[in-house]
């Protein structure tokens, strides 16, 4: 009993750590974005609020917070207060299965940089994954507007394809590994990374998550040239806020988190930066991939969305399906 | 100049007895009687010997309240075998006219915008509303017993009058009436009457101001999941009437108004206005050759701006946000030139009816050199971005096909007209200015969708570019400062031409005069019924209103986001297709 209290304390210690660190990492992401987007576009990006414009996202967000917040008079109120929560609440419920590193001692305690190691975490953290699609659906709905439904809808159908060719692309690391726990995927890949016979399992995962995303080039349900701004039209203040704070810095980086984890070995690395090196590995692993979704998102035009189902259905899950074989033929050659 | 001969007009006599040919400096027009007139225009249209295609403009002349009949319609063809044109005319009695939308379905607008503006029926047209004006509107604007500043008819008392009760008569000029403004029902009216019959099911409405649109447009679609069914546009939130100003403005003056309506070459507006009075006048042989390799330089750098922008907000819709950055940085360089050169960067009026208004300041040409040595490689770097990528290709490859029958049936001109197969290009056919002394290409399109819209405009960059050097080398090697950038007309008491246009007269007569912007064939159609320092009826023909009309056929069947590849690939300026 004693045990299970103080497991709880800690594990809720754990989580407002998680999540505060969540938040203000999301916060620093759009900075990073926009001094990315900046750069990429030949010009210096935020630069005058603090030292390159460091205190930017702080002062965003003090903006976002003071704006009136508009309800329209038609809306689908409970469902269009819940929506902007759907969105955001599980995307950052994904943290608590996505392991940082291995237990490090210190000051005599052992310290686990993960909330929990479940045994289905994988699958748990697709579940989490999933419903947070039904903020943008829910969002679509409840506005009770003809943009926004059109964009929920363009969501909907992206997804059904995205979700399917995600699921069967992580097969192949979970049949190496033998285990759905996500410390465990990291652990099988002491010796040589997933990504070797998984490579068609990683290109598929990098479209998935650009689509579940929602970043160009499959950026459909806010396309904002026809749409205005999709889903998210009739949102203002912070419910407006948290759409494209779950969506594009907290979805993406828990994700890249993931296909760091399955395909490069997550925090395995030389250990030439002492004992943080686990860290120091596992975010830069992050911080490429990241980057690479920033980098993508701010160069390539975005497809229509009938083409963007075509690709999932015709071109991805095959791809998806290829990879399970090939990885199976790896597996029964070398063990 | 590419106009039907007198010999050729008179010969049509033998076949149809009934017409007059007339002739005014050149321009050779046919009067019709308005019940031969379909028969008469489906021979020019089919017969081989003339084989009139492309349909160029409708619009109507008000002679006046006293004559009778008042108003005549006037229809201009051109026809792309001959490389001529032609001016038919047809008295409106009754004010009516028979519609021309079985021949030419370019005439849908048209005729609506006739019949908004001068109030002429047209029988069997199939849905004759309002183009600019909203439905219920009661006036006919550009009828000349219309008053310039609007009848203030509606009462619209001041928000401090109303809410406070401030006393505010006989203060200000203050007065309670308007003229007449759109209500909402008025609106709903307008959208009810474009499209009277929803045949699936949502409607979605673009506009009018919407950030796919670029501009007040407001779009009509007819939604079937993501295909459009239906569409219609209703346009004239940006309506000035320009048209009405330039009857009641001298000639001169006219200029800074015509570089409001297409505000992205506003250069290449000025020019086709100057071009047609100046063909009017009949000087336009006599303008110094140093004020037209100016004139000619200046109207494709305006192009290069224009097309800049284009690709901009083209690559912009389809979500490819850097490829903005990337033109404006280029856009920026030419901006500063134009500065430099007219003392403005967007709204600028540099030509005057006789010439330029100011030389080119020293150094002027050596900055566009600097600017034209790095554009190719600029272009490249823009080319490598897109042309081959393959989200771009998905986007644009066979996306609203326009063939080339398409392009004779809707007056389709300029880069979509050269995209579709059709080598129309007004600098090549009227070779105004020195567009006959440069050396340059037409890049012409093979399948007409929306990719070969694209990459025409590309190529029409690097050839624009290519003109500019010509003209740079001429302007530097054979003129010197001292070389007059103004004509000094021979006799100044008869022809009293000058920068400011007091006093300018032009003659009795009528013009037809285009040059090629980089959004189509912009035309002046200057009609004259006497010697006045006011223009009796000025029609502007505007490219990007007949390219933008086959939108609404262009779309159908399509899915939505490929309206927004179709409206970018047809550039439309909001300001020139209202005017």
């Amino acid at each position: 009993m004693e045990e299970l209290i103080l497991t709880s304390i800690a594990i809720g210690i754990k989580s407002v750590i998680f999540i505060i660190g969540m938040f203000l990492l999301a916060a620093y992401l759009t900075w990073i974005e926009r001094k990315f987007a900046g750069h990429v576009q030949q010009r210096p990006g935020p630069l005058h609020v603090g030292w390159h414009g460091l205190l930017q996202p702080i002062a965003d967000a003090l903006k976002v917070l003071t704006k009136e917040d508009i309800v329209p008079s038609g809306v689908d109120k409970v469902l269009f207060y819940l929506a902007s929560l759907l969105a955001f609440v599980p995307a950052i419920m994904i943290l608590a299965v996505v392991p940082f590193g291995q237990p490090v001692n210190l000051f005599g305690f052992e310290i686990k940089p993960y909330i929990t190691d479940l045994n289905v975490g994988l699958i748990l953290a697709l579940a989490f994954g999933s419903i947070s699609i039904y903020g943008v659906i829910f969002a679509g709905w409840a506005s009770n507007s003809k943009y926004p439904m059109i964009g929920g809808l363009r969501k909907a159908a992206v997804l059904i394809g995205y979700e399917v060719a995600l699921g069967f692309a992580m097969v192949g690391p979970i049949m190496q590994a033998g285990t759905f726990s996500l410390k465990g995927i990291v652990e099988a890949q002491q010796g040589l990374w997933f990504i070797i016979p998984n490579i068609l399992g990683f290109v598929v995962i990098l479209f998935a998550i650009l689509a579940e995303t929602g970043r160009t080039p499959f950026d459909v349900q806010e396309a904002e040239a026809e749409l205005v701004s999709g889903y998210n039209t009739e949102y203002s203040a912070m419910k407006f806020g948290l759409f494209p704070l779950a969506e594009w810095y907290i979805a993406t980086f828990v994700l890249s988190a993931i296909a760091v984890i399955l395909f490069f070995g997550g925090w395995n690395g030389p250990h030439i930066f002492g004992p943080i090196s686990p860290f120091v590995w596992f975010f830069l692993k992050l911080a490429m991939m990241f980057m690479f979704f920033l980098w993508v998102h701010w160069t390539l035009p975005r497809y229509r969305v009938d083409q963007i189902t075509e690709l999932a259905w015709k071109v991805m899950l095959p791809l998806s399906l290829l990879n399970i074989l090939v990885v199976a033929i790896w597996i029964m050659i070398f063990g | 100049m590419s106009w039907i001969s007198l010999e050729k007009a008179t010969a049509l006599k033998e076949k149809f007895n009934y017409i007059d040919v007339a002739e005014s400096n050149g321009y050779v027009s046919v009067e019709v009687p308005k019940d031969k007139l379909i028969s008469f225009l489906q021979f020019l249209k089919e017969d081989p010997d003339y084989a009139f295609k492309m349909f160029i403009d409708l619009t109507v002349i008000d002679h006046g309240q006293k004559e009778n009949p008042r108003f005549q319609g006037v229809i201009i063809l051109y026809s792309p075998e001959y490389k001529e044109r032609i001016i038919v005319k047809s008295w409106a009695t009754e004010e009516t006219l028979p519609t021309l939308t079985n021949l030419w379905s370019g005439a849908k607008w048209a005729e609506r915008e006739a019949w908004d503006m001068f109030g002429i029926k047209f029988e069997g047209h199939d849905n004759l509303v309002r183009m600019f004006m909203w439905e219920g509107y009661p006036y006919h604007p550009l009828r000349k017993d219309f008053p310039i500043r609007g009848i203030e008819d509606v009462e619209l008392p001041s928000l401090n009058e109303v809410e406070r009760g401030d006393q505010l008569e006989g203060l200000f000029n203050y007065s309670r009436m308007h003229t007449a403004l759109p209500t909402l029902e008025d609106l709903e009216k307008t959208q009810k009457a474009r499209m009277p019959k929803k045949k699936s099911q949502i409607v979605l409405n673009w506009g009018p101001l919407h950030p796919g649109t670029h501009g007040t447009i407001w779009f009509l679609f007819d939604l079937d999941g993501e295909y459009v069914q239906q569409c219609d546009i209703i346009i004239g939130q940006l309506h000035r009437g320009v048209e009405k100003i330039a009857e009641n403005i001298g000639y001169q003056q006219f200029i800074p108004y015509t570089d409001r309506m297409d505000y992205i070459a506003s250069i290449n507006e000025n020019h086709a206005y100057v071009v047609a009075a100046e063909k009017l006048l009949g000087i336009h042989d006599k303008v110094p050759p140093k004020a037209k390799w100016i004139r000619t330089m200046m109207a494709e750098l305006s192009r290069i701006n224009s097309h800049l922008l284009w690709l901009g907000t083209y690559a912009l819709d389809l979500g490819a946000l850097t490829m903005f950055l990337y033109t404006f940085r280029e856009r920026e360089k030419i901006m500063d030139i134009l500065e430099g050169i007219t003392g403005a960067r967007f709204t600028i009026n540099y030509f005057r009816i006789g010439g330029v208004f100011a030389d080119l300041p020293a150094g002027a040409l050596e900055a566009i050199e600097h600017f034209l040595k790095d554009f190719p490689e600029r272009i490249n770097d823009y080319e490598n971005l897109l042309t081959r990528n393959r989200i771009w290709l998905k986007r644009n490859k066979d996306v609203c096909v326009l063939t080339e029958e398409d392009v004779y049936d809707y007056g389709l001109t300029g880069a979509v007209a050269r995209a579709s197969g059709v080598p129309y290009d007004v600098r090549k056919i009227d070779s105004y200015d020195m567009y006959d002394e440069v050396d340059f290409d037409i890049p012409v399109g093979e399948v007409g969708d929306s990719y070969d819209r694209y990459l025409v405009r590309m190529e029409e960059m690097r050839q624009s570019a290519k003109i500019i050097q010509q003209c740079i080398e001429k302007l530097r090697n054979d003129f010197t400062p001292d070389d007059p950038y103004f004509l000094e007309p021979e006799d100044p008491k008869k022809l009293k031409l000058s920068i400011d246009g007091r006093g300018l007269k032009l003659p009795q007569g009528e013009v037809y005069a285009s040059t090629d912007n980089p959004r189509g064939e912009l035309g002046f159609y200057i009609y004259n019924k006497k010697a006045a320092i006011k223009p009796h009826r000025v029609r502007i023909r505007s490219g990007a209103f007949y390219n933008l009309q086959v939108f609404t056929k262009a779309i159908i069947g399509r899915p939505i986001a490929d309206a927004i590849t179709l409206l970018s690939t047809i550039d439309p300026v909001v300001g020139e297709t209202d005017r």
